[in-house]
């Protein structure tokens, strides 16, 4: 069976170079091609493509806006996003837009062709060969880092423990106590010990119940 | 020239004014005649005034008619009524408003051969000596009326053309040129926001002060502080900053924190005219008298409009730079780097059709073809980097770290401490910036397999450490352009910075960059140090 592709780009070379490279392969035929998004619009609404290849930036607008519109309208098709952004965020919107495929344009034009395999068998699921490092590095506590010392205050305060009873406890004079309270309050932005404790919460440095004190 | 309806009101002025004058010296005077005279003057004024408002385009000949009634006016009263000539101010000063050179010449002469004519006509010879002794000083005040006219409506300031307006902007600007060419660390509002706190310390002997600054995002942002921790205790939830800060006027109240001595907390807004650009909070072991703190908001007005300026040139220029930094970025991404990905396509082409040798070669030159869309990408990427109100200096540089650490084989080990208060938007750039040369040196030249960066963040202080385990600093590393731009962007937020080889253990590089305050750490002494470490 050919899968038919439809090329949206706004380079004429790089829109010949991935037209030579889906011709190479017998299993893929291309449609045609379009310059932007207005365009783009049209030949897929003309030709119903099984897999368009678009990139992110185009003259007339994100490529990535079309692609949450074709994903609305039409769940089966295959969309493969390229982009010559390096960020993070270029690939998570493509995830987010609904796009089945996301390849960087440095990638060889063989990848692009896999990557159009794909999005034509399962349109669906999303691949990026950058993708688990991506995830890992969305994972990653970006948030407020605190020092061990004020992470073992942190721990008494969400306990309910008093200024006093935390200086008693870490053997350490009350001003200083004081000390690392206000310096964990302004790294969570917090104005007061229950702002403290959600936003500690939130960033996930302390668990969410204390079973017991 | 066409007189506008404005000039028409300045002539009815000086037409009210020029009777009512000979109005009230004829009151003086208290006689038939000079009562007469000032009601001919009075009349005429009036008229004038009439129909130069209903008629303004007729101002300058109105003027000149008025210039000969009133000679005639004036030289009939001359004998009896001399203080008559009080009004011969007023027809010249008319056409000075709206008319030529011409104009205002003929109004002059007409008026005072009408004065002077009628004498001349009796042919009594002493009576003409006393006429001209009488008339010629007026003649030439007339004169000065009318230029003083001229210059009222010319002068730039008075005179509502619009090129006036660009003409001072444009004056502004060549001077901001040549000081920011003098200053290679620009105005330096941090040097400026300390000596504010210097200053108030003088009168009022300060244990803690720090100067809030409003930030991009509309927020008050310390500036500079005094005093260990002044940022940290001051801060700008205080009741009394946001007192200060609407009501534009300083306020006291003694805070005494419970087991210590009493002090007095104290806000001063910073003001330029009737903007406020900031307040100074301070804590002093005395309350300010009313007379002490007028004294004190005196003497610091002239430093506000200075730190005003130094924060919008600031502002300026990094505008000014963001903006160049994405227009660069638009060009790699929608040029160069476009084509070069396309010459990839076009050899992964070549290679499938190929065999042997030849085929080994294109893979060869695949690797180097997608090595420098890499290297463009993340150059891209790097100028697309930058700080803003909801993304801060340590989230941006984790972000930018780490992706470029997973594109390097480096393994990157980040340590974030930044408090809610944020640096000025312009030390976060050039925090980042730098940074950002000390990761593309450590990827670029080192071979590293371990990156460590950590940042620590208490504004107005910050201190950024950038380590790697590679092989170390090249010989002509030293003043090469990335290293002198970064010392030009370490100095141009008073920070100080040190490149150099680990001196412990291991190999690699160490980029050490400290923003603290200047007097504790004496910019000059500790560049004096850093050169024997060198």
């Amino acid at each position: 069976m050919v899968t038919s592709v439809l090329l949206i780009d706004d380079h004429d070379l790089i829109r010949q170079g991935l037209r030579r490279a889906f011709e190479r392969n017998a299993d893929f035929t291309v449609l045609g091609g379009a310059s932007n998004l207005g365009q783009g619009e049209q030949l897929v609404a003309k030709f119903k493509p099984q897999v368009v290849v678009i990139d992110v930036r185009l003259p007339d607008g994100s490529g990535l806006d079309l692609v949450r519109k074709m994903r609305q309208h039409m769940p089966a098709l295959g969309i493969v996003v390229l982009t010559m952004y390096a960020g993070d965020e270029q690939l998570f919107a493509a995830l987010d837009s609904g796009a089945s495929a996301f390849v960087p344009k440095d990638a060889p034009a063989e990848d692009v062709v896999a990557a159009a395999r794909h999005a034509a068998v399962s349109p669906r699921s999303f691949t990026a060969p950058d993708l688990a490092e991506a995830m890992q590095r969305r994972l990653k506590p970006t948030g407020p880092q605190l020092s061990p010392r004020e992470r073992e205050v942190l721990d008494l305060l969400a306990e309910g423990l008093g200024v006093a009873a935390i200086a008693r406890k870490l053997y350490i004079s009350e001003s200083t106590a004081k000390t690392h309270i206000s310096k964990i309050y302004d790294k969570l932005g917090a104005a007061n010990r229950a702002q403290a404790i959600m936003n500690a919460i939130r960033a996930g440095l302390i668990k969410g119940a204390t079973s017991q004190v | 020239m066409m007189a506008a309806p404005r000039e028409a009101m300045i002539a009815t002025g000086a037409r009210v004014f020029g009777a009512g004058t000979v109005l009230l010296l004829a009151l003086v005077d208290a006689s038939a005649r000079s009562a007469i005279t000032a009601a001919a003057i009075c009349g005429l004024a009036a008229a004038m005034s009439a129909l130069t408002l209903r008629l303004h385009d007729l101002l300058v000949p109105l003027a000149v008619l008025e210039a000969l009634i009133g000679g005639v006016i004036i030289g009939i009263a001359m004998d009896d009524f001399a203080s008559a000539l009080a009004y011969c101010l007023v027809p010249p000063f008319v056409t000075g408003l709206g008319g030529r050179w011409g104009a205002r010449a003929s109004a002059i002469v007409v008026q005072f051969l009408c004065i002077d004519l009628l004498t001349l006509a009796e042919l009594r010879g002493d009576a003409v000596q006393e006429r001209l002794e009488l008339s010629v000083p007026w003649l030439l005040t007339s004169a000065g009326a009318a230029l003083l006219a001229h210059w009222l409506v010319e002068a730039p300031v008075l005179a509502s053309r619009d090129d006036t307006g660009y003409e001072s902007a444009r004056r502004l600007l060549t001077q901001l040129r040549t000081v920011s060419r003098r200053l290679s660390a620009g105005l330096d509002p941090v040097g400026i926001a300390q000596q504010i706190l210097t200053e108030i310390d003088l009168r009022a002997n300060v244990s803690l002060a720090v100067l809030l600054a409003r930030a991009d995002s509309g927020t008050l942002q310390p500036l500079a502080e005094l005093g260990d921790g002044a940022a940290r205790d001051l801060t700008a939830d205080d009741p009394l900053v946001m007192d200060a800060w609407t009501n534009e006027a300083p306020v006291q109240r003694p805070s005494g924190a419970p087991g210590s001595t009493s002090y007095i907390r104290l806000a001063v807004p910073l003001q330029v005219g009737v903007r406020v650009i900031g307040v100074a909070v301070v804590e002093t072991d005395r309350t300010l008298t009313g007379p002490e703190l007028r004294e004190l908001r005196e003497a610091l007005a002239e430093h506000c409009l200075r730190l005003d300026t130094a924060m919008l040139f600031d502002e300026v220029r990094s505008l000014a730079t963001a903006e160049e930094r994405r227009r660069l970025a638009r060009e790699i991404h929608d040029g160069i780097a476009q084509e070069i990905a396309s010459l990839g396509y076009l050899v992964d082409g070549l290679t499938a059709d190929a065999e042997g040798r030849l085929k080994d070669d294109l893979a060869h030159l695949r690797q180097e073809l997608t090595r420098l869309t890499s290297e463009l990408r993340l150059s891209i990427f790097d100028l697309r980097t930058e700080v803003s109100p909801t993304a801060s200096l340590g989230a941006v540089l984790s972000d930018h770290v780490r992706l470029i650490g997973s594109r390097s084989g480096m393994t990157v080990h980040l340590s974030l401490a930044e408090g809610t208060k944020r640096l000025p938007s312009q030390t976060e750039t050039e925090i980042l910036r730098i940074a950002q040369e000390a990761v593309i040196n450590a990827r670029k030249h080192s071979g590293a397999r371990n990156l460590h960066v950590s940042l620590s963040v208490e504004a107005p202080y910050a201190r950024l450490v950038v380590t790697d385990d590679g092989r170390g600093l090249g010989v002509a590393r030293e003043d090469s352009f990335g290293m002198r731009t970064m010392r030009e962007r370490a100095e141009r937020i008073g920070a100080v910075l040190r490149v150099r080889n680990k001196t412990t253990g291991s190999s690699g590089t160490e980029v050490i960059l400290v923003l603290e305050d200047r007097r504790r750490n004496p910019r000059v002494a500790t560049r004096n140090a850093l050169d024997h470490l060198a």
